[in-house]
């Protein structure tokens, strides 16, 4: 639908804003152009309207040289979004919106035809701004101006929209009412899309194809997936730029890292948490927050969190659901609720096993406590048996170095690997002398982990860093639980293996 | 606003009745318009019907206004003719219905080849002015640009005051006009020329800016023939001031080309001038051939500009101060905008120019002079609303 060859141009100064651009929009396709501020994102735009002289190379539209077009013919298949315009004089809404209308209306004295009247109509409908039609222009706010724009620019009933950062004005609401608006009417009418946005994730979101462009040359076209080169961002934008998957759809996010975050001192690990015990709960405050990765009940996934905590809720109100009961019992210890991750469990828990440990620039300390429960086992031979069971192994590992994700996923594995290998040695001591103990281990809850990294010092990088990290979780978290275990069934440390 | 001041300003010795009555009506609206309505939130009209009730109302006003301006201004006068005299005299000049017969001749004359010229010259000016002050804002984009900010108007006053001055007669009694006609188009010319050089793209700050220069370039030459000018003094500041006294129907005929290609040329352009009220950039996306439309209209705009100036003078506020009331009353669609600007403007001449010959009788009065005693504070008013 748009093709762009070999295009040089820009202002009229023989200046070449952009430097031999080429690329190709296809018809229904919502194409977005990205690029740091200067780089000709908004001279490139006009000069696909026709605004601003191609010195070199043809734009083509529809099978045809753009400058084969008259004004009319070519407003009658291209409309154009552009921020927030000057207007001049008091024109109401209904105005505006009809003069969209202009490049198809045809007689000599050019009146409205139903046709026009019903497109029009149509255009202020679905962009919601027919409640004020008749209110002046200049009264309205900038979201609801920003969608006046938008129907004149819908009344033209183009086959191309051009738009120039049509979210400028904005709030999240508006930007992302418009953008559904106008994906809606790009499906619905195999409507081609050429829009300008500054904001790459909302490209992300709404873009089939993208376009990079870096000082007046497009460097990159294809799918929002080729921003995920970290690198290219970073050299594109001059800043540091990490992606992310977005939560629900197939599509990258992209985050950036500010500088100020970094602070100079750097106090030792241990002085950077105090743990607090209670008969029911443990609790750790740590002084930032820690990036973390868990399948704890309270604040699961990847979270960053400063209150960790595991604790046993008493049933005294059972009507409340568990969250409202956690937000009680924290809101009772002033912490905040949105920086918590921690386990509510239904059954008692035990001592909590506390290691700490230093290796090299690494620090850690894990917390491992398991929560069990009294089961009446009416077996024939022990009618009347009472038996404590382990219902869960609940593990809390903070690491004070440089995970990514990888890493972090190593830690997850080294640190089940290291349990199971404890429990599975302790299951075969327990049921060798099932006759003599009273306790079993069954488990009918499943284990929580939580790995948490103060995100500080060097990157864990490479396979080797890994593997690193992972022997080191490895001791801890064997040690840890094997404490924890011996603990729970009286066990003496010589009768270990 | 002017009308009601007006009202005030102009004893009527013998008004007529019927007269009073539509009067009262037209005034009573535009008070009400203005005032009990508020400004600029008036009835604007839904792009959905052509005439909305108020809009139909406020078209039958103004043709109203224009009707009883033309008959009042034929009407009163130091010699009193009889209104029925006045209509049997233009039943049968005019449509060669009925018949004079029982009239004096030199009170058809006076009806017929001083009054009734005079009062359409005034009309046309009126409108002509008016109109293209409205178009002049709208293409400007500027709600002070009036028809003699680009400097057609003081080209044409120089074509005139030369003829004056050097007492030129090449084309007869035309000469002058033809002249003020001439130096209009010539400096619309020059700052066509001036705006291609400096920006190909004919944008409108540069149009002002060109405009400004010129004419207050051609202002100063206009000073300098009035600093040289001897016995021809008197007679360069009369025409500078504007008046429509003394004039036949050779001048109507003059003009009214003008006035009427003029006017069509920029009433088919009330689309094209509502575009470019939302800036070149939207206009050029909406289909508008801008550079090409707004040479056109400029044109017409010229024209009528030029030919009135040409005939009457430099009649200053009419084209500044009447497209803005209209605007405050029926918002800035140039569709009505236009039109109306046209009628309004019309009749308010025809007004000034019954006040400019009555207020102090027998003598005449400028009626540049009038447009702009009223007109002024008028205008202060606006501005002061407007803030």
């Amino acid at each position: 639908m748009i093709e762009v060859k070999h295009v040089s141009g820009g202002y009229a100064n023989n200046r070449s804003m952009i430097k031999n651009v080429s690329f190709k929009v296809d018809k229904g396709e919502f194409f977005v152009l990205l690029g740091p501020n200067g780089s000709g994102k908004s001279t490139l735009l006009k000069m696909l309207s026709g605004v601003l002289p191609v010195h070199k190379g043809e734009i083509w539209l529809d099978g045809k040289p753009l400058q084969a077009y008259s004004a009319i013919d070519r407003a009658q298949l291209m409309a154009v979004l552009e921020q927030e315009e000057q207007i001049a004089f008091d024109f109401n809404v209904e105005e505006i919106v009809a003069l969209g209308r202009y490049p198809h209306q045809k007689g000599l004295f050019k009146r409205l035809s139903a046709e026009d009247r019903a497109l029009i109509k149509e255009a202020m409908r679905i962009t919601k701004v027919w409640p004020y039609r008749l209110t002046p222009f200049r009264q309205l706010s900038g979201g609801e101006k920003q969608r006046v724009l938008l129907a004149k620019a819908l009344a033209q009933n183009p086959h191309i929209l051009l738009m120039d950062e049509p979210t400028n004005h904005l709030d999240l609401q508006h930007a992302y009412q418009l953008l559904n608006l106008l994906k809606q009417w790009q499906r619905s009418k195999a409507l081609t899309v050429f829009a300008i946005l500054h904001d790459v994730n909302i490209a992300s979101l709404y873009a089939d194809r993208i376009a990079l462009l870096q000082e007046g040359q497009v460097t990159d076209v294809g799918d929002v997936h080729l921003l995920k080169n970290e690198g290219r961002l970073q050299e594109v934008y001059q800043v540091k730029v990490s992606h992310h998957p977005h939560p629900q759809i197939p599509k990258p996010q992209f985050l950036l890292s500010p500088a100020h975050d970094r602070s100079p001192s750097r106090p030792s690990f241990a002085n950077l948490y105090d743990i607090e015990q209670d008969h029911s709960a443990v609790l750790v405050h740590f002084q930032r927050p820690l990036k973390t990765f868990s399948n704890l009940n309270i604040g699961s996934g990847s979270e960053w969190a400063s209150h960790f905590f595991l604790c046993r809720l008493l049933h005294t109100d059972a009507a409340s659901s568990r969250q409202a009961k956690v937000s009680r019992w924290l809101a009772e210890r002033h912490i905040p609720v949105g920086q918590s991750v921690g386990m509510t469990a239904n059954y008692a828990l035990s001592d909590p096993i506390i290691l700490e440990k230093e290796a090299g620039e690494k620090a850690f300390l894990a917390i491992v406590t398991l929560e069990s429960r009294i089961l009446d086992m009416m077996t024939p031979d022990q009618p009347s048996a009472a038996e404590r069971v382990i219902e869960s192994v609940q593990t809390m590992l903070f690491i004070d170095g440089h995970l990514n994700d990888r890493a972090f996923v190593q830690a997850v594995i080294s640190a089940v690997e290291a349990k199971s290998k404890v429990w599975h040695e302790h299951a075969q001591l327990v049921s060798n002398r099932k006759a003599s103990t009273r306790k079993h281990t069954r488990k009918y809850s499943p284990d929580g982990l939580l790995i948490a990294a103060t995100q500080r010092g060097n990157p864990v990088t490479g396979a080797e860093g890994t593997a690193v990290l992972g022997i080191e979780i490895d001791q801890i978290i064997t040690e840890a639980t094997d404490v924890a275990v011996r603990q729970f069934l009286g066990l003496e440390k010589e009768t270990l293996v | 606003m002017a009308f009601c001041l007006w009202s005030f300003l102009t004893p009527f010795p013998s008004w007529n009745g019927v007269f009073l009555c539509f009067w009262t009506g037209v005034k009573n609206a535009l008070i009400s318009g203005l005032f009990r309505m508020g400004w600029g939130s008036l009835p604007k009209g839904s792009v959905f019907t052509f005439f909305t009730s108020k809009m139909l109302w406020l078209y039958v006003l103004s043709g109203g206004l224009v009707f009883v301006s033309l008959l009042s201004a034929l009407f009163i006068s130091s010699v009193h003719i009889p209104v029925s005299h006045i209509v049997q005299i233009m039943m049968e000049k005019g449509f060669g219905w009925g018949s004079t017969r029982g009239i004096e001749e030199n009170i058809q004359s006076i009806i017929w080849e001083v009054r009734l010229p005079r009062v359409l010259l005034a009309l046309f000016v009126g409108a002509a002015l008016s109109l293209s002050g409205a178009a002049f804002q709208g293409l400007l984009r500027n709600p002070l640009a009036d028809p003699f900010t680009i400097g057609v108007s003081s080209g044409a006053a120089l074509g005139v005051v030369s003829v004056i001055f050097f007492q030129l007669t090449i084309f007869g009694g035309f000469t002058l006009p033809l002249f003020g006609m001439i130096g209009g188009l010539v400096i619309l010319a020059v700052v066509f020329a001036l705006t291609r050089l400096s920006n190909r793209s004919m944008a409108i700050e540069t149009i002002i800016l060109a405009g400004i220069i010129v004419s207050s370039f051609v202002s100063s030459l206009i000073s300098l023939i009035v600093a040289l000018s001897g016995e021809e003094l008197r007679q360069i500041l009369y025409w500078l001031m504007g008046s429509v006294g003394r004039r036949g129907w050779e001048d109507i005929r003059l003009l009214l080309p003008f006035f009427v290609s003029g006017s069509l040329l920029l009433l088919i352009h009330h689309r094209e001038l509502n575009a470019l009220a939302m800036g070149d950039e939207t206009a050029h996306h909406l289909g508008v051939d801008v550079r090409r439309r707004r040479m056109v209209i400029l044109f017409g705009a010229s024209l009528l500009t030029g030919a009135s100036v040409a005939v009457s003078g430099t009649i200053g506020f009419v084209g500044l101060v009447i497209p803005h009331l209209v605007r405050l009353v029926i918002g800035p669609n140039h569709r009505h905008l236009l039109p109306l600007s046209m009628l309004v403007g019309g009749a308010f001449l025809v007004y000034a120019d019954l006040a400019a010959r009555t207020v102090i009788a027998p003598q005449e009065l400028p009626v540049g002079v009038i447009t702009a005693i009223i007109g002024a504070p008028v205008f202060a008013v606006l501005l002061l609303r407007k803030r």
